[in-house]
């Protein structure tokens, strides 16, 4: 058992489209330097595509990587990271996903999937150990991911195969489109349905039978044992296993979430909404429709609502109610009807949309109308009022099929308010050219975390921390720019190990017992937490080559600055210039980034040692050599 | 569903097919435990869990592998379960 590497697949598999051509490498390459998942598909990126390569080029890689603790019993891991060149600004694209398909590609015996070329025809790959086929997928080619899910375990006689599949959407090359696993997970953002669907690539089938060894095996049950009494004593745990985090924090009426800003209103035209409203979808109206909840593989908390509306015209079954759905679809839309929503969320996951990011471009798009600069001859008669969840179902499905008013929308805001006019730019809400939906005005943390995310507005980059851990008031500056450094660096750490953001209680130094044990290494918290720092560098790396982005690319949109909340407790607040700038200040010297340009320095990245990222960035003009 | 023990009781498990959440960790525990603490993986379990992803029911087996977690603290499969879908009886 020597040649064990603890706790890893063992394996990074390559696969080329367009030639046909699959080969292995060892993942003892990179694991010592990045331990695995996100780090690893991040480093594979910087190296191997060339600045200026497009989102929809056979050159750009499509990578999934599994978090170095999947397979085993840690608590929530689960989490795989699929990182390519993003649709909206050809820079970093990165989505992280639980669900159960991760830990089967790693019982297959791959920590990392690198693919790269495009098909000639639509295609989809069949991975059983190491039997590795690209079949064809006129099967399942224009299917739902659920249909794709059902026919290929058919088709293939196993009821356990893993899929990971894009919808319609993803075939379409529309920018909401995600990648969807297990029929509800979706690797959501940055278009990687779309990526996907450029290199004719339908879905992704996995079964393994590879072990994961444990270097210390009695080490390691302690650490189980450890961590699960620290989730155990989280004092929401029996709720959220009840209801999910919904139901049992964020949707309750009583909640915070709603006038601290989470759910901006009308395209964030204010940070309230009226209680009777706030009643109308709230926990105590959603119970109704929640009959149970699911886990992830190996996770003790069990998240995902099941939901089922079963009378009227949005009769629906199936998994997954969260937060940011109640934004999407109704706050956003000032729409009250809970059934529609619930149908929405599970329409994304069938036709391969991204909540967030198709929930965005269809706020905007009421707001055109409200404006005048969509009307009803462009909307074949469709009137988007405000609250009209009827129009924003028939949107959805436009989007995903790029029909009627989908077909400008399909391609993100920021490209629809060109073609459209009319002002329409000053609400588009987005970070670095992706649709945004997460308000940024009045919890300060949250909303820097949202801004600074690698990729463009989405808040699952350690915006959580900002939005639990600081102890000031949620609207005051204090303290940002240190909460959610060491926030994103631990984020990015999770995603390497692969473990679910959501396992509130396990601590940084469960973690560390459980990577000591498994792996047999002895990495403190201190070094693995550097980890999270380098892969935070890399990212910088990426977008800065790729997407040119440097200290004007990370501010909020004007809206954010000029229209302060219109009521509510934070009535009048809005972000302030100058208390902006000082937090990127803060953040950037944290990282040791060049304060005036927001660039990378050569001492910072040394002093990580991260030279040959800086050579990189050197070649391509992009570091500042000596820090001012 | 599975039983096992010698003279006199026998050792029954029950699986409670509400409470289930079908995160596998039992498998997970159970192949721990017939892979001689070394490492994971599911197919080495004694007990299967499955999920109807049409219906979302889940259902479980233990086949005739399961030794009852001989020379082990704790039942393995019950043990690493979170959600109290587990138990054994004795008749
Ligand atoms: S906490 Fe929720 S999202 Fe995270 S692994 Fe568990 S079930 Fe999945
Ligand atoms: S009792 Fe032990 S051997 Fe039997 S199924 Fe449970 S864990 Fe496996
Ligand atoms: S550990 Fe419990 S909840 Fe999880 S799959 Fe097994 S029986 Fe179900």
């Amino acid at each position: 058992m020597s040649d064990d590497h603890c706790p890893y697949g063992g394996r990074i598999l390559h696969v080329d489209l367009s030639v046909g051509r699959v080969h292995c490498e060892k993942t003892r390459n990179y694991s010592k330097r990045w331990i695995g998942g996100r780090a690893v598909n991040t480093w594979m990126l910087l190296n191997r595509i060339a600045p200026g390569t497009l989102w929809n080029e056979p050159e750009n890689i499509l990578a999934f990587g599994v978090g170095a603790l999947v397979g085993t019993l840690a608590s929530g891991a689960c989490r795989m990271s699929v990182d390519t060149l993003n649709v909206y600004n050809n820079a970093l694209g990165s989505a992280n996903v639980g669900g159960f398909f991760g830990a089967e590609l790693k019982f297959a015996g791959y920590d990392n999937l690198i693919i790269t070329g495009k098909a000639e025809k639509p295609v989809y790959l069949h991975i059983s150990d190491s039997k590795v086929d690209i079949c064809d997928a006129a099967i399942i080619w224009g299917k739902d991911t659920w249909e794709t899910e059902r026919t290929l375990r058919a088709f293939h006689g196993d009821q356990r195969l893993r899929i990971a599949a894009i919808g319609p959407a993803g075939e379409n090359g529309v920018y909401q489109s995600c990648i969807i696993c297990d029929r509800s997970a979706a690797a959501g953002g940055c278009g990687c349905g779309a990526v996907m669907g450029s290199k004719n690539l339908k879905a992704i089938a996995v079964r393994g039978k590879k072990s994961i060894p444990i270097a210390q095996p009695d080490d390691f049950i302690r650490a189980l044992e450890r961590e699960i009494s620290h989730i155990s004593k989280w004092e929401h745990i029996t709720q959220i296993r009840r209801k999910g985090f919904y139901g049992a924090l964020g949707g309750r009426a009583d909640s915070k979430s709603w006038e601290e800003g989470y759910r901006p209103v009308r395209n964030g035209q204010d940070d309230s909404w009226d209680p009777d409203k706030i009643q109308q979808i709230s926990e105590e109206y959603f119970q109704r429709f929640r009959t149970g909840t699911r886990a992830c593989f190996s996770c003790p908390v069990s998240c995902k609502p099941l939901v089922r509306v079963d009378e009227g015209e949005y009769t629906v079954e199936g998994e997954g109610w969260w937060n940011n759905s109640a934004n999407a679809f109704c706050t956003k839309i000032d729409s009250v009807r809970l059934d529609a929503a619930i149908f929405a969320h599970q329409m994304c996951n069938r036709l391969g949309l991204d909540i967030d990011n198709a929930g965005q471009a269809i706020a905007w798009a009421f707001e055109c109308f409200e404006k005048g600069i969509i009307t009803k001859e462009d909307t074949d008669g469709l009137s988007l009022e405000w609250g009209n969840h009827d129009a924003m179902i028939t949107l959805l499905d436009q989007i995903a099929r790029r029909k009627g008013l989908g077909e400008v929308l399909a391609r993100g805001t920021v490209r629809a308010a060109k073609i459209l006019g009319g002002g329409s730019e000053s609400f588009a809400l987005h970070v670095k050219k992706q649709d945004s939906l997460d308000g940024v005005r009045i919890n300060k943390g949250w909303g820097f975390g949202v801004v600074l995310s690698p990729v463009g507005g989405r808040h699952l980059r350690g915006s959580l921390g900002g939005f639990w851990m600081r102890k000031e008031a949620v609207n005051s500056y204090d303290g940002v720019p240190h909460a959610l450094w060491h926030s994103h660096n631990k984020k990015n750490l999770q995603d390497c190990l692969g473990l679910c953001s959501y396992i509130y209680g396990q601590t940084i130094d469960d973690w560390v017992s459980l990577f000591q044990a498994a792996s047999g290494s002895k990495c403190t918290a201190e070094q693995l937490l550097i980890i999270g720092v380098r892969e935070a560098n890399l990212e910088k790396a990426f977008n800065t080559l790729h997407g040119n982005f440097t200290r004007r690319d990370d501010y909020p949109c004007r809206r954010y600055y000029h229209e302060p909340v219109k009521s509510g407790r934070f009535r009048g607040e809005r972000i302030d210039h100058v208390m902006w700038e000082q937090m990127l200040d803060g953040y950037y010297g944290l990282y040791g980034w060049d304060i005036e340009t927001g660039l990378q320095t050569r001492e910072g990245l040394c002093s990580i040692e991260m030279e040959d990222v800086a050579d990189l960035l050197g070649q391509y003009c992009r570091l500042i050599e000596n820090r001012r | 569903m599975a039983d096992a023990g010698s003279s006199g009781s026998r050792m029954v498990m029950i699986f409670a097919q509400d409470a289930c959440r079908g995160c596998l960790r039992c498998e997970l525990a159970c192949s721990f435990h017939n892979l001689g603490h070394h490492s994971f993986q599911p197919e080495a379990s004694s007990t299967r869990v499955y999920r109807d992803n049409d219906t979302n029911r889940m259902t479980a087996t233990v086949d005739t592998t399961c030794d009852m977690c001989e020379h082990e603290d704790h039942i393995m499969c019950i043990h690493a379960c979170p959600f109290g879908a587990r138990s054994i009886v004795h008749v």
